[in-house]
């Protein structure tokens, strides 16, 4: 049986299947699972432990950050509190006249002010009258002297006067200046501390004479034209402060305005910038610092508070929140801290990939232990298997063994083994097909005494090989080889016998045990027979049942046998294949034979169109008695259907009609082409038919005749000694043949070549569109008659 | 020697009118040949279905290859169908347009012979019922005979496991019937089992028939017309 190659496999139980694929499923999936589990678990773990210490970590750095803005605060509120106090002091000391009445008193505590707070760069008193007097530290060269700035409005006149002092309060230097137009009611802290019934703070600006930072604050007395006592403080102080505090490594703080003016910052140097040539507060942008950027944008979308921001690819810690304070609540000022979270966390990422570098190596042994599950899970189900297959080897091994004992009774005189032995054989080792052959007229002939297909329970026997059919084989057996191939095609020894036997089953394994039995010198051992297995399983247990039958058929083969077996028993005749002639092997094959048309040796003549009618009779209708209204001798419907024949022939002027057996070859186109050829031979052919039916027709059980006409390429040549006879044969004649012998009963089926000569005088029924080996697919008709 | 056999129908009792009340029992193993007669031409086409599975039953189960059809997962079934070759009633419809298709569909369907393998094999057994060739084409342009040959192509081509022969009306005189017989015979010595289905007739007494197994298929039963096995005369098939 050839493989049928089918797309759903057949022999596999689908439920045993998916039971294995089950199996094998969980084999793979649980180890599998159980590592992906565990990756899981680590990937959990790891993913938990860094959120949890980055969180603990931040958490510290908030609470150090957050001490570090009230520390921050703190030292603000506490630079600019004794600024208010100060004022408030004066105001509450001097009262009106500051700038007038009581001058000297107004001095007096600005001198000391000066000497006490640091950060005030100058106090100052003026009026609504306009008299303004400013009170600030004299240069270096006095001594902790002093300056006063003295603007006094009498009676619509205005004089400016700079009086210099020294420390114990004598005057040192005396001057006026006319060209001085200050006048301070026009000024912010003027007419902001009249506005507001607590401390005035100025929007910070830089101080002209000091190049440096600064506020003004101011307080108006409770009259109604009231004198304002004012000081201006220096806020550089607070710039190095905040560049001396260490926030992480590049950690920085800024105080800003809420206007986004720089107050107080690490660079003091960029806290200003100059715009039409006067020094003023920077803004933010202008620092040039893009985290401190990042974190004022964060805060003008989202307000107040501390956050986590990305900034160049970093992250970081931002705190935008109000500079809280005694001092400071009423400037609005923020503070700004950025901070890169690397420099508080840095070391749990750095921990954390430490960890999940080390949790790598547990997972690669995790995937290494599954694996080594998986493939001894797999190992285990393929032992289990095998067990399994053993056992049942085994079991069959045992029950054949247990039947051959019994069998080895069975055995006849001859030593010919019982039918029921090579069924166990096959049985036992699967075999397609089991055999036993043995070696007959010396070596010469192997001969199946039994040969056993469990598929159709059939026992065969008889059939024998010469040693020149299959020569290697023989030598092989004689020598007492076993030949073990799984594919017998490709052996020389056994190729033979595959093409001759085992094509035709469809095997191609074969295992052949010989049969050695012991000679008549001592210790000579004699190949009697083989035991042959035909795609048995291919496993030693298989092997050893066939040794063992093989054993058992030579314990059991008499000694005549095994003398018939000897190799020189007869003499040998010469190999058959010697005798053929080249030349008759070319006449083998007619197919080779056309082929060869354009060889110069080639003898037969060939002739391309020739018509050609071949009628096939009925073998048994033809052999009784012909009607005959004579007196003569009965004749048979065959002699009366060839003279018919004849006949019509000669009417028709065919030149060539033959019988052979029960069929009747008549050709024409020989001589004078397919012209006119066809049409006579079709002529003959209705002519034929007709006498045809009529002969037949009192037949009392008429089996069918048919005819076949063909038109195409033949070759011809004369055959026979002297006189010999003309032989047609090929491509023509064989198609004629093939279409008599599937024509319809009583018709003539005729080719498509014979339908195109013809159609134009005979009238064609078609019978269908064919499929035909050597010629492909054509349409066949059946000739019905002349038109 | 195949312990399993081809078609085994054990206390089958099936959902249709046309098959008996009784319950049906029937073992066909490797190179049996068994000869049912019907009582109607429906009453085969009904148990030839029951055979293949395309007949739901209420009690007991119709194996194939040992394969339970009820329990079989559809795709399984549908590739053991492929193994059955079954001549129908009514052979091929006039409207098939292309005869050769339909008789190759199944292999082609089934398995992957090459197409030039599986067309010479239909060609040879074509040319063995009495065909030129294997009829390509429209199958309007076939004679019935021709058409119910090409059926025949179709049920036996690719060496199936069962064959299951509807030809209600067989008689000897038909030419078709020596081919189906030899064709019968050669599957069965390949080890396939053979099923005929047919009405009272000629066949039933033609001594050249030679099945295993004579059975009658009537409306209350299956039951063997003769008990026992028919070796021992005649011409097997």
């Amino acid at each position: 049986m050839p493989d049928r190659m089918e797309v759903v496999p057949l022999d596999l139980d689908p439920l045993a299947e998916q039971s294995r694929r089950r199996r094998t499923l969980l084999r793979i999936a649980l180890p599998l699972g159980g590592v992906g589990l565990i990756v899981g678990f680590l990937l959990g773990i790891a993913v938990y432990a860094d959120s949890a210490n980055r969180a603990g970590v931040l958490g510290l750095s908030e609470t150090l950050l957050s001490s570090l803005r009230d520390r921050i605060a703190s030292q603000v509120s506490s630079y600019l509190e004794p600024a208010s106090h100060a004022i408030l002091l004066a105001q509450s000391i001097v009262g009106r006249g500051g700038a007038t009445d009581r001058a000297e008193e107004a001095r007096v505590l600005a001198t000391s002010v000066l000497h006490e707070t640091p950060q005030i760069a100058n106090v100052l008193f003026a009026d609504a009258a306009g008299n303004f007097m400013l009170v600030r530290r004299a240069p270096e060269t006095t001594k902790g002297g002093i300056e006063i700035k003295h603007i006094g409005v009498t009676a619509g006149h205005r004089v400016v006067e700079w009086t210099t002092r020294d420390r114990a309060g004598a005057v040192v230097a005396h001057r006026e200046d006319p060209e001085d137009a200050y006048d301070a009611r026009t000024r912010g802290w003027f007419t902001g501390a009249r506005e507001s019934d607590d401390v005035f703070w100025t929007e910070p600006y830089i101080f002209f004479s000091e190049r440096a930072p600064g506020i003004t604050a101011a307080v108006r007395g409770p009259d109604p034209e009231p004198d304002i006592v004012g000081v201006d403080i220096r806020l550089d102080a607070l710039s190095r402060f905040l560049g001396g505090l260490a926030i992480g490594r590049t950690g920085r703080a800024y105080i800003v305005a809420e206007t986004g003016e720089m107050i107080a910052g690490p660079d003091p140097a960029k806290i200003m910038r100059q715009r039409d040539g006067k020094p003023v507060p920077a803004h933010i942008d202008d620092v040039g610092d893009t985290d401190l950027i990042a974190g004022w944008d964060h805060f003008r979308v989202s307000g107040q508070g501390t956050r986590i921001i990305e900034s160049n690819g970093r992250r970081l810690i931002s705190i935008v929140v109000p500079l809280t304070g005694a001092a400071n609540d009423a400037k609005g000022w923020l503070l700004l801290i950025t901070v890169p979270e690397a420099e508080f966390s840095g070391f749990v990422t750095a921990n954390s990939q430490t960890a999940a570098l080390l949790s790598l190596v547990v997972v690669a042994l995790a995937i290494g232990l599954g694996v080594l599950l998986v493939r001894q899970g797999l190992r285990a189900d393929r032992a289990d298997r095998a067990v399994a297959e053993r056992s049942e080897a085994v079991r069959l091994q045992s029950a054949a063994f247990a039947r051959m004992t019994t069998e080895a009774e069975m055995f006849d005189a001859a030593g010919s083994p019982p039918e029921a032995l090579t069924e166990t054989l096959a049985e036992a080792t699967g075999a397609r097909r089991a055999g036993f052959w043995r070696m007959v007229e010396g070596d010469r002939i192997l001969r199946c005494e039994d040969s056993y297909e469990p598929a159709t329970s059939g026992h065969v026997g008889g059939l024998e090989l010469a040693r020149q059919e299959v020569p290697a084989l023989m030598e092989a057996l004689s020598a007492g080889m076993e030949i073990d191939v799984p594919d017998a095609r490709a052996d020389r020894r056994t190729a033979p016998l595959h093409a001759m036997l085992m094509k035709h089953l469809g095997s191609t394994a074969l295992f052949v045990v010989p049969v050695m039995h012991a000679g008549l010198n001592p210790g000579e051992r004699i190949a009697v027979g083989a035991v042959f297995l035909e795609d048995a399983r291919r496993d030693p247990a298989a092997r050893d049942i066939a040794r063992a039958c093989a054993t058992l058929i030579a314990l059991r083969t008499p000694m005549s046998a095994t003398l018939a077996a000897e190799p020189d028993a007869r003499p040998r005749p010469q190999p058959v294949a010697a005798v053929v002639t080249a030349e008759q092997e070319r006449e083998f094959d007619p197919a080779l034979t056309v082929y060869r048309l354009t060889n110069a040796g080639f003898a037969a003549r060939s002739y391309p169109m020739v018509a050609v009618l071949v009628l096939r009779l009925p073998e048994t209708a033809i052999a009784l008695a012909a009607p005959n209204p004579g007196q003569g001798p009965p004749e048979t419907l065959a002699h009366t259907i060839a003279a018919a024949a004849q006949d019509a022939a000669a009417t028709h002027g065919i030149g060539y009609v033959k019988m052979l057996g029960s069929q009747i070859v008549a050709a024409a186109g020989i001589e004078d082409g397919a012209a006119t050829a066809a049409a006579r031979l079709a002529d003959m052919a209705v002519a034929l038919r007709e006498r045809c039916e009529a002969l037949l027709e009192d037949v009392e059980d008429p089996a069918a005749f048919a005819m076949g006409l063909d038109v195409g390429l033949a070759l011809g040549g004369m055959v026979g000694a002297d006189p010999g006879i003309f032989n047609l044969w090929g491509e023509a004649v064989r198609g004629a043949e093939a279409l008599a012998a599937s024509a319809p009963e009583g018709a003539i089926q005729a080719s498509d070549s014979a339908y195109g000569l013809l159609r134009q005088d005979f009238l064609f029924r078609p019978r269908g569109r064919f499929f035909r080996p050597d010629i492909g697919e054509s349409p066949l008709y059946v000739l019905a008659g002349r038109v | 020697m195949s312990a399993i056999p081809i078609l085994d129908l054990t206390g089958a009792r099936a959902v249709s009118a046309l098959l008996p009340y009784a319950a049906l029992n029937l073992t066909v193993s490797d190179g049996d040949f068994v000869l049912i007669e019907i009582q109607e031409p429906r009453n085969g086409s009904v148990f030839a279905d029951l055979c293949a599975g395309l007949v739901p039953i209420d009690a007991g189960c119709v194996r194939f290859l040992g394969r339970d059809w009820q329990t079989t997962p559809y795709r399984l079934a549908n590739a053991l169908r492929g193994r059955i070759g079954r001549l129908f009633q009514q052979p091929l419809r006039e409207d098939t347009p292309d005869v050769a298709a339909r008789v190759l569909l199944a292999q082609t369907f089934h398995t992957r012979i090459p197409d030039d393998v599986l067309r010479a094999e239909a060609t040879a057994l074509a040319q063995r019922f009495g065909l030129p060739g294997l009829p390509t084409g429209p199958a309007r342009l076939l004679s019935e005979t021709d058409l119910l040959r090409a059926a025949c192509v179709r049920a036996f081509l690719g060496e199936p496991r069962l064959v299951v022969l509807e030809i209600p009306s067989a008689t000897q005189e038909d030419t078709l019937l020596d081919a189906v017989l030899s064709e019968g015979a050669a599957a069965r010595s390949r080890g396939a089992g053979v099923i005929w289905l047919t009405m009272p007739g000629p066949v039933l007494r033609d001594r050249s028939v030679m099945p295993t197994l004579r059975l009658r298929l009537s409306d209350a039963e299956l039951a063997p017309i003769r008990p026992g096995r028919l070796v021992d005369q005649g011409v097997r098939i």
